[in-house]
């Protein structure tokens, strides 16, 4: 086989497993439906279309007032600069102008409705009556509290979207928006002025339970093997992992169990218990023990089932252990 | 670059397509049946992992769903929404790289009662691909990913990259020399 032809071949093999599997494309759809397609109940889009009425104005307020505000202060400074020759007189006629200023610009908030001035929670709010709104949503960890709109979301109802600035006026236009479909929430109707620490993340373990995380400073195997350098260590423990068991596979082929138990057994004294491919690991030596012993094949196949109850393998090592 | 602004061949075809995307739900969901599979294969061969294909592959749809009224066939509607596919994933990698200690198998689990060899080729292709695709610069990156995975012709490919026909071609031709050089060198290894 030319290079060409194995490089030929490498690709579509890899393209072949990129492919969707079965059931891929209607969960997606599903949750594709859910966020373009779920109109939000027409009295909920009432009352947050005023709600984002209010906003859109607030935001005009705001994008009028900082410019004039920012405009003072500067000509303040000129002014000041201007008049080197009288620090004195030029101070003390300043002193209220900048106070004014400063003042100002610290009433701005004001005059703004009491809705649009947390802006963090005055938009989810406004998206969890139900109202579309433009951008991209994000997951409410990032974005503060978790709107109270995330238990409509996972019934398909409107996203919440990521907070917008003041000056961000789609929300008025009433334009549907793009939802993400979120994990659903666990039920709080209003949201929470105070952000939440996020809670550690939790890893799912091979028997089904979660642990924590381990920490960045403490890299996982699979976490080394991933890494980009094939010349780092976790990368030559997956090459070693893969050539065992290919030659343990191989040597099952030929019919020679105590070789590929052997080859195993080496592996796992290499890998200590570790590696990527502990079921792969396990399912050739159950049946390369099946082969050696075909007694004791009911008892092995159990060992497996009950270690893998889910296990792709486990066909083939029924059929291997049941000889 | 005369060749992105020249219309290609059955544009208006494609122009038809996306149009009736637009119409209902029902037209929508068509155009997602034709067109999940390309999405779905180029989010992984662009390294999004296997857990954030659902997620990449919906906000593919819906950043579609929002912009097909912009498509004017200025280019293969499959390259256009390759465009779309590009931005979904370098965004899906980026938020990865952010959580730091989450990594996976980046091959899914093969159906019962695969071979394990096979399988165990298959995930060592797949992770292959992955790998020299990240090594890849953008450009280099989207002529793999559409002449090599999905087997896009050059025509099709070249005002994607904004280039003349010819230098896609050079390109590929190296492209090819360097993945079947990185295989060697992947076979040859220890």
């Amino acid at each position: 086989m030319t290079r060409h032809d194995d490089a030929a071949e490498l690709i579509e093999r890899a393209r072949r497993a990129l492919s969707p599997r079965e059931g891929d494309q209607a969960r997606v759809l599903a949750a594709l439906d859910a966020r373009l397609f779920t109109p939000p109940p027409a009295q909920q889009l009432t009352a947050a279309g005023s709600r984002a009425r209010s906003l859109h104005r607030s935001a005009w307020l705001w994008k009028g007032l900082l410019p004039l505000a920012l405009v003072g202060v500067i000509g303040l400074m000129v002014s000041r600069t201007s008049q080197p020759a009288r620090p004195r007189e030029g101070a003390s006629s300043a002193a209220p102008a900048l106070a004014t200023v400063v003042q100002s610009l610290s009433a701005l908030p004001v005059g703004v409705p009491d809705d649009a001035k947390p802006q963090e929670h005055a938009v989810p709010a406004a998206l969890a009556t139900g109202e579309p709104a433009p951008g991209r949503a994000t997951p409410p960890a990032t974005n503060g509290p978790a709107p109270s709109g995330a238990a409509s979301l996972a019934t398909g109802g409107p996203a919440p979207s990521r907070a917008a600035s003041p000056a961000t006026n789609g929300l008025a236009t009433g334009d549907p928006a793009p939802r993400r479909v979120a994990p659903p929430a666990t039920g709080g109707a209003a949201p929470k002025p105070e952000r939440k620490k996020p809670a550690r993340k939790k890893c799912r373990a091979a028997d089904g339970g979660e642990r924590p995380c381990p920490s960045p400073a403490a890299p996982t195997a699979l976490a080394m093997a991933e890494s980009d350098d094939p010349g780092e260590p976790a990368g030559s423990s997956l090459r070693l992992e893969l050539e065992a068991l290919r030659g343990a596979e191989r040597a099952l082929r030929e019919r020679q169990p105590a070789a590929a138990l052997a080859l195993l057994e080496d592996l796992e004294r290499t890998l200590s218990g570790g590696g990527l491919m502990r079921e792969e690991r396990f399912a050739a030596a159950t049946m390369a023990r099946c082969a050696l012993d075909a007694n004791a094949g009911p008892t092995l196949l159990q060992h497996f089932t009950h270690h893998f109850p889910s296990s792709a393998y486990a066909a083939r090592v029924r059929q291997g252990c049941s000889r | 670059m005369s060749q992105s602004v020249r219309q290609p061949a059955g544009y208006e075809d494609e122009l038809a397509s996306a149009a009736r995307a637009l119409q209902s739900p029902a037209a929508f969901r068509a155009f997602y049946a034709e067109h999940f599979g390309f999405v779905w294969r180029c989010l992984g061969a662009l390294g999004v992992p296997t857990a954030g294909l659902d997620d990449a592959a919906q906000e593919v749809f819906v950043v579609v769903h929002r912009r097909l009224p912009e498509f004017r066939g200025e280019s293969k509607l499959r390259t256009w929404l390759y465009g779309i596919v590009r931005n979904v994933a370098a965004n899906a990698r980026r938020s990865q790289q952010r959580r730091p200690g989450h990594s996976e198998l980046q091959a899914d689990v093969p159906g019962a009662g695969a071979d394990p060899l096979q399988s165990l080729e298959t995930r060592e292709a797949v992770d292959f691909v992955q790998r020299f695709v990240r090594e890849l610069d953008e450009p280099a990156r989207d002529l793999f990913v559409l002449a090599l995975v999905e087997q896009f012709s050059i025509p099709e490919v070249a005002p994607l990259l904004g280039v003349p026909l010819n230098t896609a071609y050079t390109r590929l031709r190296a492209l090819r020399q360097a993945f079947q050089s990185a295989l060697a060198r992947y076979r040859a290894e220890p």
